[in-house]
């Protein structure tokens, strides 16, 4: 017979474990996002499920620290980041605590935050220097520099000042982390999430730091850190060459009378939704980890997001004059400014060209080999969403100009920043500019490309002689009139 | 009812429960699914392979993310060869079925499809039935082997992988920790036993199946010999029904060779019985997996060269084609489909000397008592088969034993051969007759065939050496046209 105290204890003891074990489960197993009534918030700030998920002790997908650690890296390392976030063209908001593209959920007991679609599709314009940035949903990061961002996250995740201590000290007296994931920072989360920042880092190394020539501003190496993030692949073990593959944001508007044409830049996927669930696991959700019903909430809106009006004067008379030079140098392949309407006018639309036709820049197009097809359709394995469309193509894909004034600078890479430097010879185009500056150049159609510093911002000299920014190639129209290149230009500007 | 008849009653419950949900997720064999395509059938069905030889799915998933280093290059399983086109859920050559899991194994394509490409930029062309110069069927198999031999083969590594692309139910992954992963890696390190895994390596293309079938099917006597030979290409089968199938003429059933192939590949009798019962119902839901090959390649013809021929070259070298060729290999000549006797042919001899009289009689009895069971083994002739050169040019690199890279290498002596060149590149040498096999390229994704290892020799045939530079040149543009 137990005596009648112990007895007590031990129900007490067992219920209290209980209690814990329950508070612990509940805690662990609550997956979360912060929501967002509006389409155009759930785009800038909604999840797409990128945070990291699955299991606690071995937790899959995210490229973020969690949210309390990510909103103290730029004070704990404050001299890399003097200007926070914004340093790298994120674009931030008045009145919210994260960057448009930065979501955030609770997953694993944790606030965690992840990258989603509006990250890299969301740009600004500016008509002058003294007016105010104008932020366009759905157009190339034009000002992003994601790669010194990943930098940045990954370097001071893992400097020796990121420590619990630094954390709690800046923890808010109010409206914190739950306890629970404050008994996770006791209890040495730091310090795994160095360990997995550091296998994270490992991973993209080949493709970071000055390994292969930056991405710099408006720019992104698709492929490469997904064959190492999905795969597992050494990259260094990967011919150099294929390495170099940065290219451009895309605008993701408009995007219904785009199903079924080439996608990608050397058009490697004709479907939307799979185009859409592979940027998905760039921006770091996993196949377990995506969140469906909000990446379709995207897919929905940006199916008919109509593309942004060109919003300053136009010269209807010359524009009227250059529609029909258009049609006969361009159309064919590039379709007209029915397009919005879907009006697909042209039987190249949409269809690769070959490299040795179009003779752009390579690098891009070899990023993407047959043997990474090959592996991506193992990925979303045994379910409905698993990839078939993904394709090797052998040049790059002819794509609809909607909304093209924002799409600067022009070709895959970036290589020419004004429509009017694209159809001078490519000897002629500049050999040298700046990216991510975005006052407007109404004359040339594009953005203000010879400002290397404004506004505390230092922006990306972007050299067309390094591996991978070639500016050669596409000589279509070179060869006109400077009064019908005029006319094209403002002809380009009604679409 | 007594407390303990209680007790008693509900653990016979629990162990039936527990035994009948073990059955079902790890015995129970799902419909298996039919190809429309009798070539899709070819390039991904099942032939009976996934229980023996085979790999749980999700562990054959996850493999190459976690060893990434013990397979040649970055590239996962294509890095062997194993492409995955067009968005097929898997890779040429290997099937996909479920017993009680999803499991993977492989069929006739690992060995007889191949991929060509005219440029290194182009998608490639797949020949269903054409020797698999690009896939590495030993390397895959070592692939599998080393991985199970190292210490990151653990339950734990591989859960949290599979992880990463699916939530499995709690029970299947305590199925997967408890049976799955480790009988799995037992069965891949008994395979890394085979006495013939201490021979020189395959490489890209050639396969020893005659030392498998007499040690891991026949459980015959170890000897040294060395059976590795190129993939045969599986058109025209029928213009040889008479004169006997492989490099040695060793079997004359072209339906024993097909179900021996399977055998050898790991399709159990159970899986065999099943299959011959379905031989003549080709209605039914669940028709012959064998029977649907077999038809298959009796219908297969020879694919018409797909690059530009110089017609007027080609012309010219028919005549020479007539004078030094047809004897032997024209289907009309007298010797077409004959064995031509080794002191005459003086092509390396290893493969006649691996297989046996024994093998062959233990071949024809290993089904005793079952209806699949052969007959048609037998003894190797005292040399190789003359084969047709229909679609020659596909069944590059040369020789049974692939030791010559390129037609217009066969024609010079064997002293100017190529003593090493690189096998398992697709890229098309058009001047040449063959794949490229000593670029930067081909030295990066293939492997090398050393000429001077046992049986590797590219000695002997020396038909057509003596021709003109000229001739060489007109028959090398003739045979295009076989």
């Amino acid at each position: 017979m137990i005596r009648r105290p112990f007895l007590l204890l031990g129900i007490v003891a067992v219920a209290l474990v209980a209690i814990a074990g329950a508070w612990a489960i509940v805690s662990i197993t609550r997956d979360r996002p912060v929501t967002y009534d509006s389409i155009e918030d759930h785009f800038k700030y909604g999840s797409i499920g990128s945070e990291p998920g699955g299991n606690l002790l071995a937790p899959v997908g995210g490229a973020l620290p969690p949210y309390w650690v990510f909103t103290a890296l730029p004070s704990v390392c404050k001299e890399k980041l003097p200007r926070g976030y914004s340093t790298f063209g994120l674009i931030t908001e008045e009145g919210r605590d994260l960057p448009i593209g930065i979501s955030r959920r609770r997953r694993l007991g944790i606030d965690q935050v992840g990258l989603n679609c509006a990250v890299c599709h969301t740009g600004t314009v500016r008509e002058t220097p003294s007016s105010p940035p104008q932020v366009v949903l759905g157009m190339p990061a034009n000002r992003l520099d994601l790669q010194a961002f990943v930098e940045f996250v990954t370097d001071c995740s893992l400097d020796n000042r990121l420590t619990t201590d630094a954390i709690r000290g800046r923890l808010p007296k109010k409206d914190g982390p739950a306890l629970f994931e404050r008994a996770l920072f006791e209890f040495g989360f730091i310090g795994r999430l160095k360990g997995t920042t550091l296998s994270l880092r490992n991973r993209l190394a080949p493709v970071l730091g000055d390994a292969v020539p930056r991405w710099g501003r408006g720019r992104v190496d698709t492929f490469n850190p997904y064959k190492s993030v999905q795969f597992n692949w050494d990259l260094t073990k990967l011919p150099h060459d294929e390495l170099v593959g940065a290219s451009d944001y895309p605008s993701i508007w408009n995007q219904k009378p785009r199903e079924g044409m080439h996608l990608h830049w050397d058009g490697d996927n004709d479907s939307v939704d799979e185009r859409n669930l592979s940027a998905a696991l760039g921006a770091g959700v996993t196949p377990v980890t995506v969140d469906h019903d909000n990446l379709k909430r995207v897919r929905d809106w940006i199916w008919t997001l109509p593309a942004p009006k060109y919003p300053y004067r136009i010269d209807a008379a010359l524009a009227a004059r250059g529609a029909p030079v258009y049609q006969a140098a361009c159309a064919n392949c590039h379709a007209d400014h029915r397009f919005r309407d879907g009006v697909i006018s042209g039987s190249r639309v949409g269809q690769v060209e070959a490299i040795g036709t179009i003779g752009t820049d390579p690098y891009r197009l070899n990023s993407y080999t047959l043997a990474f097809a090959s592996n991506q359709y193992g990925l979303y394995p045994d379910s409905r969403y698993r990839f078939t469309r993904f394709r090797k193509t052998n040049g790059y894909a002819n794509h609809p100009l909607d909304g093209i004034w924002l799409r600067a600078p022009y070709l895959h890479n970036g290589s020419v920043p004004t429509m009017r430097d694209l159809l001078d010879p490519p000897e002629s185009r500049p050999k040298a500019f700046y990216r991510g500056y975005d006052v407007y150049d109404q004359q040339r159609m594009g953005f203000v490309s010879d400002v290397a510093e404004a506004d505390g911002q230092v922006y990306t000299r972007y050299d067309t002689s390094i591996p991978g920014n070639g500016n050669g190639g596409h000589v279509y129209g070179t060869t006109l009139s400077d009064d019908d290149k005029r006319a094209i230009v403002e002809y380009l500007k009604t679409f | 009812m007594p407390r303990l008849g209680w007790i008693l009653v509900v653990v016979v419950v629990l162990a039936s429960a527990v035994s009948l949900h073990g059955y079902y997720r790890l015995q129970f064999v799902a419909p298996v699914q039919q190809f429309e395509s009798a070539e899709d059938h070819f390039l991904y069905g099942s032939i009976g392979t996934e229980k023996e030889s085979g790999v749980p799915y999700w562990i054959w998933l996850v493999l190459p993310r976690i060893f990434p280093d013990l397979l040649p290059a970055p590239g996962g399983y294509a890095s062997i060869g194993l492409m995955t086109r067009d968005g097929h859920e898997m890779p040429i050559g290997l099937s996909k079925v479920t017993i009680g899991q999803p499991r993977v194994g492989v069929n006739c394509a690992m060995c007889h499809a191949a991929t060509v490409r005219a440029t290194p930029g182009d998608a490639p062309m797949v020949f269903a039935g054409a020797p698999a110069n690009q896939t590495g069927a030993q390397e895959y198999r070592q692939f599998l082997v080393a991985a199970a031999s190292d210490p990151r083969f653990a339950s734990g590594t591989i859960l949290n992988e599979i992880a990463r692309n699916v939530t499995l139910p709690l029970t299947d992954r305590l199925w997967y920790r408890l049976v799955l992963i480790p009988q799995t890696r037992r069965a891949l390190q008994r395979l890394g036993d085979a006495p013939e895994a201490t021979r020189p390596d395959w490489g890209r293309g050639r396969a020893d199946l005659v030392s498998r079938a007499k040690y891991a099917i026949l459980r015959q006597p170890v000897d040294a010999t060395i059976g590795t030979v190129d993939a045969m290409p599986l058109w025209s089968l029928n213009s040889r029904d008479t004169q006997g199938y492989q490099w040695d003429r060793s079997a004359t059933s072209l339906r024993d060779v097909v179900q021996a192939s399977a055998v050898i590949e790991g399709a159990s009798h159970r899986w065999m019985d099943r299959d011959t019962a379905m031989w003549d119902r080709p209605d039914a839901r669940q028709p012959s997996s064998l029977r649907r090959v077999l038809d298959y390649l009796s219908g297969l013809k020879p694919p018409k060269y797909p690059f530009a021929v110089d017609g007027t070259l080609a012309a010219a070298g028919a005549a020479t084609y007539m004078a030094h060729c047809a004897q032997c290999h024209d289907a009309n000549g007298t010797r077409a489909n004959a064995a031509i006797p080794i002191g005459e042919i003086g092509t390396d001899r290893s493969r006649l000397d691996a297989w046996t009289a024994s093998a062959a009689n233990a071949l024809n009895a290993f089904g005793d008592g079952h209806d699949w069971k052969f007959s048609s083994f037998r003894q190797p002739s005292d040399g190789y088969v003359a084969p047709s050169l229909d679609g020659v040019w596909l069944t590059a690199p040369y020789l049974h034993n692939g030791s010559v890279p390129t037609l217009t290498d066969l024609l010079e002596p064997a002293s100017s051969r190529p003593a090493r060149f690189w096998r398992g590149y697709d890229v098309y040498d058009q001047t040449r007759g063959g794949f490229v096999s000593d670029d930067p390229e081909a030295q990066r994704v293939g492997t090398l065939l050393d000429v001077t290892q046992p049986g590797n020799s590219n000695g002997g045939h020396t038909y057509g050496t003596t021709l003109s530079a000229a001739e060489k040149r007109a028959l090398v543009e003739y045979l295009k046209t076989r």
